[in-house]
C-alpha cells in the first residue's frame, strides 16, 4: 500500500490507550522496537427480559463514551441456541471497563458476556496475531498500525526465535530473610554489582543501564515484592526518574498480592509489577519458574494468548480458561461474565455412582522385578477429545448420543465440543513433541527447549480436567468432568483385563497408569503385544513408560500391612531411577536429608538387577552412618536443615503450638508478616523455643541444632528405601547408632572399630535380636519375603 | 430451639416457615441426618452451596433406619451450586413444590471474597426471597455457619436470620450417662 512501511516482527506487547486506542509494540527483525497504535473497538453484550434491555439501552444513549448499540443474536453454549442480546460496541478499548461497569451496576440483574475477556486474546481472534507471533506489519510513518498478518501459527514447532534483549537485576540476599546490600546486574556479556547504598548513584547507575540497554525483559529475583517496589521508592524519594517502562507516556502497574483456595490448598501470589513496552518477569513470583523457565513462559503465551507478563504470573488453569475463550471468540459462542450455570438435579443414588474419581488398585506391596510402567499419554485430555467431553455435550440427548459409562447420561459425538476443539491441536503438539525429545541427543540444546515446552504443556493438559469442574471456569460443568472419570475408569479396567488376558500381573493401577510383570518378560519388546492390545481395545494414545530392573511400593507407616497408593521408587533398565511420596519428593523435608536419601537410592540403582541389590546395602549404611556422623558433628550447613512448611491459615487460626506457629509468632515479634499460602521456614532447635524461625535476622550456630529430631527425620527417610529390603526404622537406628556394620550374610556382625570417629563408639555390643536380613543361601528373594496386602 | 447434632429423633419441620439450622460446619451432620428422616416420609430435594452433601452419611443414617437403603438414596434429589451466582439462579429456578427442601451450607458461595461484597448482599437478598416463596408449600430447612459478629460475614448472616422464621441450634450431644447395671 502506497505510504506504508511494512516490516516483519514480533508482536510483543499491546494495550489499551486512551488516547492511542490500542497500543502494539513490535520487535523487528532488524532489531527496531516500534510503538504502533491502532483503533480496536471492542463488543460486550447483555442478555434478558426485552424491557429491561430496552432501559439498558436508553440508559447508555446518555454515556459519555463514544458507543455503538444494536439488537442481535449471539450462541449461548449452555443454552444450546442463539439468545436475543444487546451488542454493546465501545468505540476505544480503554472505555471499556468504565462503560461495563456503569452498565452492570445500574442493571445487576442482566446476564453480561464478552465483558471482562483480556485485551490480547480479542485482538488474536479478530486479528489472528498473537501474542509472540511473527507477523508483517504495514503501518503510517504517523505509527499507525493498517494491517497485521501473523506468519505462522501457535502449533509450529520450530517458530522463528526470539532475539531478547535482557537485564537481569538480583539482589544479593532474600529480602524477606535479611536486608540486601547489593544488586548484581547482568545484561549481555557484562555484570555490574551495585551497592545499595548511598542511593542515588545506584539510581543513576540503574539509569544509565536501562537507557543504554533498553531491555525486552527485566528478568529480577524478587522483582515484585521487593526490587521495583523499592526502586520505585527510592526514585521517589530521590526525584530521579527511573525509566522502568519502555512507554513513556505510561505509568508502571502494581497489583496487590492475593490468596486463593485451588485444588484444597491455600495459594498465596505475591503483589506484582508489570511494565509497558517491555516484560518485568520475578523469578521468585513466577508460577513453575522452576518446572519450565523463560521457555515455558513464551511458549505458554504463544498458545494461551497471553500477554507474556501475565502468563508468567498465573496458573495453568487460567491459561487453559483463555485457550478456551479464544475458541470461543473464533465460533461466535458468547463468553458468561459469570456463569450461571448450575449442576443438574440429581438423585442421591446418581452421585453416589457418579462422583467416584479416578480409579485406584492399591500396589502389592515389597520388591518386584522386571515390572513395567504403562501410562496413558495425558489421559483425560484425550478422553475429553476422544470422547467430545464438553459442557454443551455431555447430557445433550440428542439421535446418536452415547451412553457414559455408570452415569445414566448421555454425550453428542455428531459435532466436535468447545473443550476438546480447544484440546486437540494441545494434545497433538504435546505427543509431537514428545516424539522430537525421544529422538534428540542430550547435548541438542533443542532438546532443553522441547522440554520446557513439553512441561508447560503437561501442566495446562493436567489442570484442563480440574476446569471442567472448576466453579468460576466459564466453561466448566460438574457433569463434564464427571464424564471424564468415569471413561477414565471403564479404560483403566479395560487396560487391566487385557493385561489379565496375556498373562500378566496387575501389580498396580493408579488413575492413568499401571505396573505389570510377567516371568520372562524383562525387555520392552515383551510389553509392546500389551501396549498394541490395550490401544486397540480403549483407543486411547498408550505409552511405555519404561522397564523397571526393581521397583519396590512401600506401605503405610502406621501399619505395614497397608498399602499406599502412588508411594513407590524404582530403577528403570538405563539406570534412571523414578520417585514418587517419598521424603526427598516432599517440600518440608531439610535439603540434606533430600539429598541423603537420594544418594542411598542412587547407590542401590547402581545394582543391575535386584539381586544385586543385597551386594549395595554396605554402601548406602555407610552413607546414611556418615550423614548421621556429620549431624552429630554439626558438620551439616545450617541453611541445609532448614524445614520448610506451607502456611493454611493465620497465626490466630492455630489451635496447637505447632513449629510452623511457633516460627510464624516468632516472625509477627519480629515485624515480618507472613499470609497463608506463603512459607515459613524454621530450623529445630533445642530448648523451649523448638524452633528458630530461619527469616529472623540471626542464625543459630550448628550446635543449637535439634540433631535427635533431625536424626529422626534423617532414619525415617532411609527405612522408606530401605524397608523394602527388610530393614525397618528400628534396625536403622541400631545400626547407626550402635556402631554395628553390616557385613552383607545373615548372622555376621562386627563392631566398628573407630573408623568413623563421627560416630566414636569404640568397642560396643551388636545390637540384640535384630531381624536377619533377608538373605539366604537360596538368594534374593523380595517379594516372597516382604509382600503383603492383597494377596 | 437446640437440637443434638447427632439425633436419631425425627423433628417435625413446619411448612410455611424457613427454619435456619446453625451449627459447626453448618449443621452438615444435623442436615443429612434430616434428609435422612424425611425421606421415610417421600421425596427430598436437597440444594447444597458448600459440597456438603455426603452421599455415604446419609446412606448410614438410612441404614440405621431401614433396610431399603437404595430406594431410600434414589428418593433424594440433589444439585450443588459452586458461587453465589450459581446458588441465586438455582433457587430462583427451583420450582415451589410440596417436597421438602434442604439448602445445606447456603452462605458458603456468598463469602467468596472475590465477588464485591454489595454484589453477594444483593443476590443473597434475592435467594432470601426465593427460601420464602420455596417455603409455602412444603417444609424448608436452610443450613449456615454461626455467625461472626462485627465481620462481612455476620452481616451476611444477618440477611439470612431476617429471612427465617425459626432457628435452630445445633449443639454437642449430650455425653452418654455411665449406666449402672442392675443387680437383679
Amino acid at each position: 500500500m502506497a505510504g506504508l512501511e511494512e516490516r516483519a516482527g514480533w508482536l510483543i506487547d499491546l494495550y489499551a490507550d486512551p488516547r492511542d486506542d490500542l497500543v502494539v509494540w513490535i520487535l523487528a527483525e532488524d532489531g527496531a522496537r516500534l510503538r504502533l497504535h491502532q483503533p480496536f473497538p471492542i463488543t460486550f453484550y447483555a442478555a434478558g427480559p426485552a424491557a429491561d434491555l430496552r432501559e439498558l439501552w436508553r440508559f447508555l444513549q446518555s454515556d459519555p463514551a463514544p458507543l455503538h448499540l444494536a439488537r442481535g443474536e449471539r450462541h449461548d453454549l449452555f443454552a444450546g441456541r442463539a439468545i436475543p442480546v444487546l451488542a454493546v460496541r465501545v468505540a476505544c478499548p480503554a472505555d471499556l471497563g468504565p462503560v461495563f461497569h456503569r452498565a452492570a451496576e445500574r442493571f445487576p440483574d442482566l446476564t453480561y458476556y464478552d465483558a471482562d475477556i483480556t485485551l490480547s486474546l480479542r485482538y488474536a481472534a479478530v486479528t489472528g496475531a498473537f501474542s509472540l507471533s511473527f507477523c508483517r506489519v504495514a503501518y503510517e510513518p504517523s505509527g499507525r498500525l493498517r494491517e497485521i498478518e501473523s506468519l505462522g501459527t501457535p502449533w509450529e514447532l520450530d517458530p522463528p526465535a526470539l532475539p531478547l534483549r535482557i537485564l537481569a537485576v538480583e539482589p544479593d540476599v532474600n529480602p524477606s530473610h535479611a536486608p540486601p546490600q547489593r544488586l548484581t546486574v547482568c545484561c549481555g556479556n557484562h555484570t555490574y554489582s551495585l551497592d545499595l547504598r548511598p542511593e542515588r548513584p545506584l539510581l543513576l547507575n540503574l539509569r544509565g543501564l536501562l537507557r543504554e540497554h533498553d531491555p525486552d525483559l527485566l528478568l529480577t529475583t524478587w522483582g515484585d515484592t521487593w526490587l521495583l517496589p523499592e526502586l520505585m521508592r527510592l526514585s521517589c524519594e530521590h526525584r530521579l526518574p527511573l525509566p522502568l517502562n519502555r512507554d513513556p507516556c505510561r505509568g508502571v502497574i502494581r497489583k496487590e498480592e492475593k490468596v486463593y483456595f485451588s485444588y484444597g490448598q491455600v495459594i498465596h501470589r505475591g503483589q506484582q509489577v508489570h511494565l509497558a513496552g517491555r516484560w518485568h518477569i520475578d523469578r521468585a513470583n513466577a508460577m513453575l519458574w522452576g518446572d519450565y523457565g523463560l521457555e515455558g513462559i513464551f511458549e505458554l503465551a504463544r498458545i494461551t494468548g497471553l500477554p507474556v507478563q501475565t502468563v508468567a504470573r498465573t496458573s495453568p488453569g487460567t491459561g487453559i480458561s483463555s485457550m478456551q475463550i479464544l475458541t470461543a471468540l473464533r465460533q461466535g459462542v458468547l463468553v458468561p461474565w459469570h456463569k450461571q450455570q448450575t449442576e443438574d438435579s440429581r438423585s442421591a443414588m446418581d452421585l453416589f455412582y457418579a462422583d467416584q474419581g479416578g480409579l485406584v488398585y492399591q500396589p502389592l506391596i515389597g520388591l518386584h522385578r522386571d515390572v513395567a510402567g504403562i501410562d496413558f499419554v495425558s489421559m483425560y485430555p484425550s478422553i475429553m477429545v476422544h470422547y467430545n467431553i464438553s459442557p454443551e455435550t455431555v447430557g445433550a440427548d440428542r439421535p446418536g448420543a452415547e451412553e457414559i459409562p455408570e452415569l445414566h447420561m448421555r454425550v453428542d459425538r455428531s459435532h466436535p465440543g468447545l473443550v476438546p476443539l480447544t484440546l486437540k491441536p494441545l494434545l497433538e503438539k504435546r505427543i509431537e513433541l514428545k516424539h522430537r525429545i525421544a529422538g534428540l541427543p542430550a547435548w541438542n540444546p533443542q532438546r532443553k527447549r522441547y522440554a520446557a515446552w513439553a512441561s508447560a504443556y503437561k501442566w495446562l493438559l493436567v489442570t484442563c480436567f480440574g476446569y471442567l469442574g472448576y466453579k468460576n471456569a466459564r466453561f466448566g460443568r460438574i457433569e463434564a468432568h464427571q464424564a471424564v472419570t468415569a471413561y477414565g475408569r471403564e479404560t483403566l479396567l479395560l487396560a487391566k483385563e487385557a493385561a489379565e488376558e496375556q498373562g500378566f500381573t496387575v501389580l498396580h493401577l493408579y488413575v492413568d497408569g499401571m505396573w505389570v510383570k510377567r516371568p520372562g518378560a524383562s525387555q520392552v519388546a515383551d510389553f509392546q503385544p500389551l501396549l498394541d492390545r490395550i490401544a486397540e481395545v480403549t483407543r486411547l494414545p498408550i505409552a511405555l513408560d519404561g522397564v523397571y530392573r526393581w521397583v519396590a511400593f512401600l506401605p503405610s507407616r502406621r501399619d505395614a500391612r497397608m498399602p499406599v497408593a502412588n508411594r513407590y521408587f524404582g530403577v528403570f533398565q538405563d539406570g534412571s531411577l523414578k520417585t514418587r511420596g517419598i521424603d526427598s519428593r516432599r517440600l518440608d523435608t531439610p535439603p540434606f536429608i533430600s539429598r541423603v536419601q537420594m544418594a542411598m537410592l542412587e547407590l542401590l540403582a547402581g545394582a543391575e538387577d535386584a539381586g544385586a541389590l543385597p551386594a549395595k546395602l554396605p554402601g548406602a549404611l555407610g552413607l546414611l552412618r556418615r550423614a548421621a556422623a556429620d549431624l552429630r558433628a554439626g558438620r551439616i550447613p545450617v541453611a541445609d536443615c532448614v524445614v520448610t512448611q506451607k502456611l493454611s491459615r493465620t497465626l490466630e487460626e492455630f489451635r496447637s503450638a505447632s513449629p510452623a506457629a511457633r516460627a510464624l509468632a516468632q516472625l509477627g515479634a519480629a515485624g515480618k508478616s507472613l499470609r497463608p499460602g506463603q512459607r515459613v521456614r524454621f530450623l529445630y532447635i533445642r530448648g523451649d523455643q523448638r524452633v528458630h524461625a530461619w527469616d529472623l535476622p540471626d542464625t543459630p550456630p550448628p550446635e543449637a541444632l535439634d540433631h535427635e529430631r533431625y536424626l529422626t527425620l534423617l532414619l525415617r527417610a532411609a527405612s522408606n528405601i530401605l524397608q523394602p529390603l527388610g530393614l525397618e526404622e528400628a534396625v536403622l537406628r541400631d545400626w547407626v547408632l550402635g556402631g554395628a556394620v553390616y557385613l552383607g550374610l545373615p548372622g555376621c556382625w562386627r563392631l566398628e572399630d573407630g573408623l568413623d570417629p563421627g560416630v566414636g563408639l569404640g568397642l560396643l555390643p551388636p545390637p540384640q535380636n535384630l531381624p536377619l536380613p533377608i538373605l539366604g543361601d537360596t538368594g534374593w528373594l523380595p517379594e516372597e519375603s516382604v509382600r503383603a496386602g492383597r494377596d | 430451639m437446640l437440637i443434638e447434632e447427632s439425633t436419631d429423633a425425627q423433628i417435625d419441620l413446619p411448612t410455611g416457615n424457613v427454619v435456619l439450622v446453625i451449627g459447626p460446619h453448618a449443621a452438615q451432620e444435623a442436615m443429612i441426618e434430616l434428609a435422612g428422616g424425611l425421606v421415610h416420609l417421600g421425596r427430598v430435594r436437597v440444594l447444597d452451596g458448600g459440597n456438603q452433601f455426603n452421599a455415604y452419611w446419609l446412606a448410614r443414617s438410612l441404614r440405621r433406619r431401614s433396610p431399603e437403603m437404595f430406594p431410600m438414596l434414589s428418593r433424594v434429589n440433589l444439585a450443588r451450586a459452586f458461587t453465589c451466582y450459581q446458588m441465586e439462579t438455582m433457587l430462583a429456578e427451583s420450582r415451589s413444590l410440596s417436597v421438602p427442601t434442604l439448602v445445606m451450607d447456603l452462605l458458603a458461595t456468598f463469602f467468596d471474597e472475590s465477588v464485591a461484597l454489595p454484589e453477594r448482599r444483593r443476590l443473597l437478598q434475592h435467594a432470601a426471597d426465593h427460601l420464602r416463596r420455596l417455603c409455602q408449600q412444603a417444609p424448608l430447612a436452610v443450613g449456615a455457619r454461626p455467625p461472626i459478629p462485627g465481620s462481612e460475614r455476620g452481616e451476611l448472616y444477618a440477611i439470612l436470620r431476617e429471612a427465617a422464621d425459626q432457628v435452630w441450634e445445633v449443639g454437642a450431644p449430650h455425653p452418654a450417662q455411665p449406666a449402672q447395671l442392675a443387680l437383679f
